[in-house]
C-alpha cells in the first residue's frame, strides 16, 4: 500500500534487477496484495514493450522461489474441493446406518408422499430381511454343530442383488461399506478368512474400503480385478455395457485384466490409479486406459443425480430401465439424437418431459412403459 | 532447587517467545491477522467448510515450500498437503483449539510427508535417518525444485558465483518470503542496504541467466 503512494517510480526505466528487487512487483507476482495486483496488471497492459524484461525478471523469481505455479495450485484446489465434496456426500450417504443386512432404498423423489410410501416399503422389506436373516443365522449355527471340519465351513457366500429401480447399502464383515446401484449384484463371504479379502461385482457400486494393508481387498468382475488397500472408488461393470469403469476418489488402486472370475489369470499390464483418475476397460479389444472423470457423472447416482452426456436413445433407455425400472420405447421419427443434461432428484417423468421438450417430441405413459412420439 | 526452578522458568519464557515470533512471522507472511487465523480454525472445527478452504488457500504455498525443504518430491509434498487437510476435516470434531494454526498445520503435513517417505523407500529413509527437523540447504532445495535439467544446470552455475551472504539474502527473500523490512531487522541493517545488496546479487547473476520464455 505504501508503494502506490510513494510517488510514481520510474518503472519505465526498470531493468530486470529492478523488477526482481521491487517489493511491490513481488507482491503482485506472488498474488499477495490486491492493490499491487491491480496496479501491475494495469501497468503491464499499458507497456507491452517492457514484456521481455518482465518475463526475464519472472524467470529469476521462479528460479529462486519454491512455490507451485498458479495453474498447479488451481489443480490442487480443485482436487481438494472434489475430495471434500465427496466426503460430505459420503457423510450423507453413510449416515448412522449400521444394519448390515438391511437394504436401504434411497428416495429418488423429493415429494413427501412418495418418501412416506417408500419408508413403508422399506419397513416391510426390512421385516422380511430380518426374518430371512434369523433363519440364515439359525441355519448357520446348526451347520456349526454338524460339521467340525474347521472354520472355513462356517464361511458362506452371500449374494446381494439389488433389483432395477432400487439402491442399497451393505456393510461388509470387515466394516467396509458398499453402496450398490440398481440391477447390480455383489457376492461376498460372511467372514473374511485368509490373506486377502475378495468380493465379486456385476453392475455398479461405490466402495469405501477399510484400511488393512495386511489383507488386500480385491473386487473381481468378469474381466477386471481391482486390488486396493484402503480407499474409496466407484466401479461400473454391467454385463450389457461395452465398457467397465473404475473411478478412484481417494487412496490408490491397481487394475488387472483377468481371464475370468474363477481362475483370475492376469493378462497384460496392470494399471495403477491415483485420486481423480478413472480406468476404462473395453470389452471389445480388451484395452485398459486411464482418463479423468466427472465426479457427478460417476458417483452422483448415490444422491439421485442423473447425468447424461451426449446420450443417445439407447443409453437413455438403458438408464431408465436400470434406475427406475421403466421401459422406454421410441416411436418418433427421430431415431438419432444426442441429449445432454444433469438432473438431481428428479422424477423419471420430469426427465422425459425435459428431454421431449428439448427435442420437440411428445410422450405417453402407460404403467411402467413410456412411449415417445 | 530454587535456582533450577528459576532456570526452567526462564527456559519456558524463551520457548514461548520463540513460538510467538514464529506465529507473528507467519501472520505477516500470510498477510492475515492472527485473530483471523484462529477464527478460521475454530469455524472449521465447528464444521464450516469454507473456513477450511480459506485456511487451505492461505497456507498452501507456505506449507509447500516448508515441506519441500524436507522432501524434495513435488508430487509427494502436494499429496501430503492434500491428505493432511482431508484428515483434518474428517477429524475436525476431535481437534484442539491451538495457538499456532500454522505450526499445527505444518506438523500435520510433515507427518504425512514422513509417512510417505517411509512407504516409498524404507531403506533410503533409514539411510538418511530422516527426522522432522532435517532440512536440505536452500541451494539444493531450489535446484531440486526446477523441473528442467537445463534450468537446474544454469542455476547451479549461477549460484556458485554468489557469496554466502548474497545467497542467504536470496533465501530469506524468496524462500522464506520475508520483505526487506523484516530482513533488515533480522540482519541489523537498513532496508536500503538490503535492497542494494540484493540488487548486486541479481546483477551478478545476469551473466549466467539467459532470457528463458516460459513454455
Amino acid at each position: 500500500m505504501l508503494v502506490s503512494n510513494e510517488g510514481m517510480k520510474d518503472y519505465l526505466s526498470y531493468g530486470v534487477e529492478d523488477f526482481v528487487t521491487d517489493e511491490s512487483y513481488l507482491r503482485y507476482y506472488f498474488r499477495e496484495n490486491e492493490a499491487d495486483i491491480q496496479f501491475w496488471t494495469e501497468w503491464l497492459g499499458l507497456h507491452p514493450e517492457k514484456l521481455d524484461v518482465v518475463i526475464s525478471a519472472n524467470n529469476y523469481i521462479d528460479a529462486f522461489s519454491v512455490r507451485v505455479s498458479e495453474s498447479e495450485f488451481q489443480k490442487e484446489q480443485q482436487r481438494f474441493a472434489q475430495a471434500l465434496n465427496n466426503l460430505s456426500l459420503d457423510d450423507f450417504f453413510f449416515q448412522d446406518n449400521n444394519n448390515t443386512e438391511k437394504p436401504d432404498i434411497y428416495t429418488l423423489d423429493n415429494s413427501h408422499k412418495v418418501r412416506k410410501l417408500k419408508r413403508r416399503i422399506i419397513g416391510v422389506v426390512a421385516f422380511f430381511v430380518v426374518i430371512a436373516g434369523s433363519v440364515l443365522y439359525l441355519a448357520l449355527h446348526q451347520n456349526k454343530g454338524g460339521t467340525l471340519s474347521g472354520e472355513s465351513a462356517n464361511v458362506m457366500q452371500i449374494e446381494k442383488y439389488v433389483p432395477k429401480g432400487e439402491r442399497a447399502k451393505i456393510t461388509l464383515p470387515d466394516g467396509s461399506e458398499v453402496a450398490l446401484n440398481a440391477d447390480s449384484k455383489l457376492t461376498y463371504p460372511s467372514k473374511f478368512t485368509g490373506s486377502s479379502r475378495e468380493v465379486q461385482l456385476t453392475g455398479e457400486a461405490y466402495f469405501r474400503i477399510q484400511n488393512d494393508p495386511k489383507h488386500p481387498f480385491h473386487v473381481i468382475s468378469k474381466n477386471l480385478a481391482i486390488t486396493v488397500l484402503g480407499t474409496s472408488f466407484n466401479m461400473q461393470c454391467y454385463p450389457n455395457k461395452s465398457q467397465a469403469k473404475v473411478a478412484l476418489i481417494t487412496g490408490k488402486v491397481r487394475l488387472d485384466r483377468i481371464s475370468d472370475p474363477v481362475n483370475k489369470q492376469v493378462l497384460g499390464e496392470a494399471l495403477v490409479l491415483t485420486p481423480s483418475e478413472m480406468g476404462v476397460f473395453n470389452n471389445a479389444n480388451f484395452s485398459l486406459k486411464e482418463t479423468k472423470y466427472d465426479i457427478e457423472e460417476e458417483t452422483g447416482w448415490q444422491q439421485g443425480i442423473v447425468v447424461f452426456k451426449n446420450a443417445d436413445f439407447t443409453e437413455i433407455a438403458d438408464r431408465f430401465d436400470k434406475l427406475y425400472n421403466i421401459r422406454l420405447i421410441n416411436q418418433s421419427p427421430k431415431t438419432e439424437f444426442k441429449f445432454k443434461g444433469v438432473f438431481t432428484n428428479t422424477s423419471p417423468e420430469e426427465i422425459i418431459k425435459s428431454i421431449c421438450l428439448s427435442k420437440k417430441l411428445s410422450y405417453a405413459t402407460n404403467g411402467n412403459v413410456i412411449t415417445i412420439h | 532447587m530454587d535456582n533450577k526452578g528459576n532456570r526452567e522458568k526462564k527456559f519456558d519464557e524463551i520457548k514461548i517467545n520463540a513460538n510467538l515470533t514464529v506465529i507473528i512471522r507467519l501472520a505477516i507472511l500470510l498477510k492475515l491477522q492472527i485473530s483471523r487465523i484462529n477464527e478460521l480454525w475454530n469455524c472449521m472445527r465447528a464444521g464450516d467448510a469454507n473456513a477450511l478452504k480459506e485456511l487451505y488457500n492461505s497456507f498452501y504455498q507456505y506449507l509447500f515450500s516448508a515441506n519441500f525443504a524436507v522432501c524434495t518430491h513435488r508430487e509427494m509434498v502436494k499429496d501430503s498437503i492434500h491428505e493432511a487437510f482431508i484428515s483434518i476435516w474428517v477429524n475436525r470434531d476431535k481437534l484442539p483449539s491451538v495457538t499456532s494454526v500454522g505450526g499445527y498445520l505444518n506438523t500435520c503435513v510433515r507427518r504425512k510427508v514422513i509417512d510417505a517417505l517411509k512407504k516409498e523407500s524404507p531403506l533410503q529413509t533409514a539411510l538418511l535417518r530422516i527426522d522432522a527437523e532435517h532440512e536440505f540447504p536452500y541451494e539444493e532445495v531450489i535446484i531440486a525444485f526446477q523441473e528442467q535439467e537445463a534450468t537446474r544446470q544454469t542455476l547451479k552455475e549461477a549460484l556458485s558465483h554468489l557469496t554466502t551472504k548474497q545467497k542467504e539474502l536470496i533465501r530469506l527473500r524468496f524462500f522464506e518470503n520475508k520483505n526487506y523490512e523484516e530482513i533488515s531487522q533480522l540482519l541489523g541493517c537498513e532496508p536500503r542496504t538490503i535492497y542494494n545488496r540484493m540488487y548486486e546479487a541479481v546483477e551478478r547473476l545476469r551473466h549466467y541467466f539467459s532470457v528463458r520464455h516460459p513454455s
